[in-house]
């Protein structure tokens, strides 16, 4: 299958399970790959492979169809090899201070900021508190990248205009959840 | 209710980039003039950050899911041969047991050569003044956007499209980079070896980056001739080539 169709088949309402077997078609050749290649152990193979696969699925829900031209299989391994080097420098410069893989979070989400870290574990608290169908409304529109029409029809909506109507007043729950538990939603983001 | 949910789809467009050029224009003096919407802009964005943030750790959880199950049902079974003869049999053990050995012996010397790269390996950072100074052309200027960005293949991709005798050598240094960055060592060491025959601006990077090339493809002994040239000039790349010969040592 080329890589139009596969892209057009994982961002369809139900993309997940074509996502799952590209998934598993790649992951025993990527592990094997990794642990040759890097010596690395095979949950630090692992790791990482979560974290390529990660990376290929955002960037074919979020990105034009024309974007990734190479096959996804290179992709992926490219952006493998690439984080295993990550680990491979981390894991030397920071022998001496008995590097932990499991706890850096910085390897995946790129980024040091504890207090957002911490302002994000706060919504996704407030996420769980929500329960459904808000929370499946707002994670398959804003992560998953669905469309309001394929929601709508996924959880039998009587149209799209009403899914709108529930989608805004979850984001205005969600809000007043986390208002509540972690006070005002003033922030000083740039 | 219509106002509002309206409201709602022009943040999340706004976020998304997915606004037209008219309608930013627009939303960006409103918010210039209420600081209102812009605080509402911000809490969006955390908001949505969040929901992506759990989207993404229950992706993650789905995957740890996937892998269990290829665990417990391995999807490919090796056929068993049915032995038909003991000597036979031992025989070819034998000859299996030796070639395996062989192959792990070759493999242990290779990936420790290439744990030894790849700590020493990180691609080429190149300033934000170069960037400035050198890309003028408007392609060039999308190298180095998708070059930071880490996008190799789209880097490569572009380069591409330059005619080869129009690329001046911070696009040839770039490109051989980007080439060493998805392992392609066979097209990226002709260009580092031009770039240092050519006594370029970028000889020094371009002997270090040749270097682990050369290592990569177990030319161990042209990369070490390498190092050890690098380290006798003063460049912060001398420090760099006597530590990977000591590695290697």
């Amino acid at each position: 299958m080329d890589n139009y169709s596969l892209i057009e088949r994982i961002r369809n309402a139900d993309g997940e399970a074509e996502f799952e077997r590209l998934y598993k078609s790649f992951r025993k050749e990527f592990i094997i790959w990794a642990i040759n290649k890097f010596k690395c152990s095979i949950d630090e193979a692992s790791e990482v492979y979560h974290q390529s696969m990660i990376i290929l699925y955002e960037k074919i829900i979020s990105e034009k169809k024309t974007e990734i031209t190479t096959k996804m299989k290179t992709f992926v391994f490219s952006i493998g090899k690439n984080k295993m080097r990550e680990v491979m420098r981390k894991k030397n410069s920071l022998a001496a201070k008995n590097y932990d893989y499991y706890t850096d979070t910085t390897l995946f989400y790129g980024s040091d900021e504890p207090d957002y870290e911490n302002e994000l574990t706060g919504v996704e608290k407030s996420l769980e508190q929500l329960g459904e169908p808000c929370k499946t409304i707002l994670v398959q529109f804003y992560y998953h990248k669905k469309s309001i029409t394929d929601i709508a029809q996924k959880l039998t909506y009587k149209n799209a205009e009403s899914l709108k109507t529930q989608k805004y007043k979850c984001i205005q729950r969600l809000k007043r959840i986390y208002q509540t538990s972690h006070g005002s939603l003033n922030i000083n983001i740039t | 209710m219509n106002d509002q949910t309206n409201k709602l789809e022009i943040l999340d467009k706004y976020l998304e980039k997915s606004i037209g050029p008219e309608e930013e224009k627009l939303f960006e003096k409103e918010l210039r003039d209420d600081p209102e919407l812009k605080q509402e802009l911000l809490s969006h964005k955390l908001l949505v950050d969040g929901i992506r943030f759990h989207g993404r750790k229950s992706l993650k959880r789905e995957m740890s899911r996937w892998d269990s199950q290829l665990d417990e049902n391995p999807e490919e079974s090796i056929d068993q041969p049915v032995i038909r003869s003991f000597r036979w049999y031992y025989a070819a053990a034998a000859v299996i047991i030796l070639i395996v050995s062989v192959v792990v012996i070759m493999q242990n010397i290779d990936s420790g050569q290439d744990n030894i790269v790849a700590s020493h390996y990180e691609p080429f950072v190149f300033m934000p003044e170069q960037t400035r100074s050198e890309a003028h052309e408007p392609e060039f200027a999308q190298l180095f956007q998708y070059y930071e960005h880490v996008e190799y293949l789209k880097t490569i991709e572009l380069i591409n499209q330059i005619e080869v005798s129009e690329r001046p050598d911070i696009v040839r240094f770039m490109h051989a980079n980007a080439l060493q960055a998805v392992d392609n060592f066979d097209e990226a060491i002709p260009i580092y070896e031009s770039l240092v025959k050519s006594n370029s601006d970028y000889l020094t990077g371009a002997k270090w980056y040749l270097s682990l090339c050369y290592l990569s493809v177990n030319r161990t002994s042209e990369a070490k001739e390498i190092l050890a040239d690098l380290s006798q000039v003063s460049s912060s790349y001398a420090n760099k080539a006597l530590k990977l010969l000591n590695d290697l040592e």
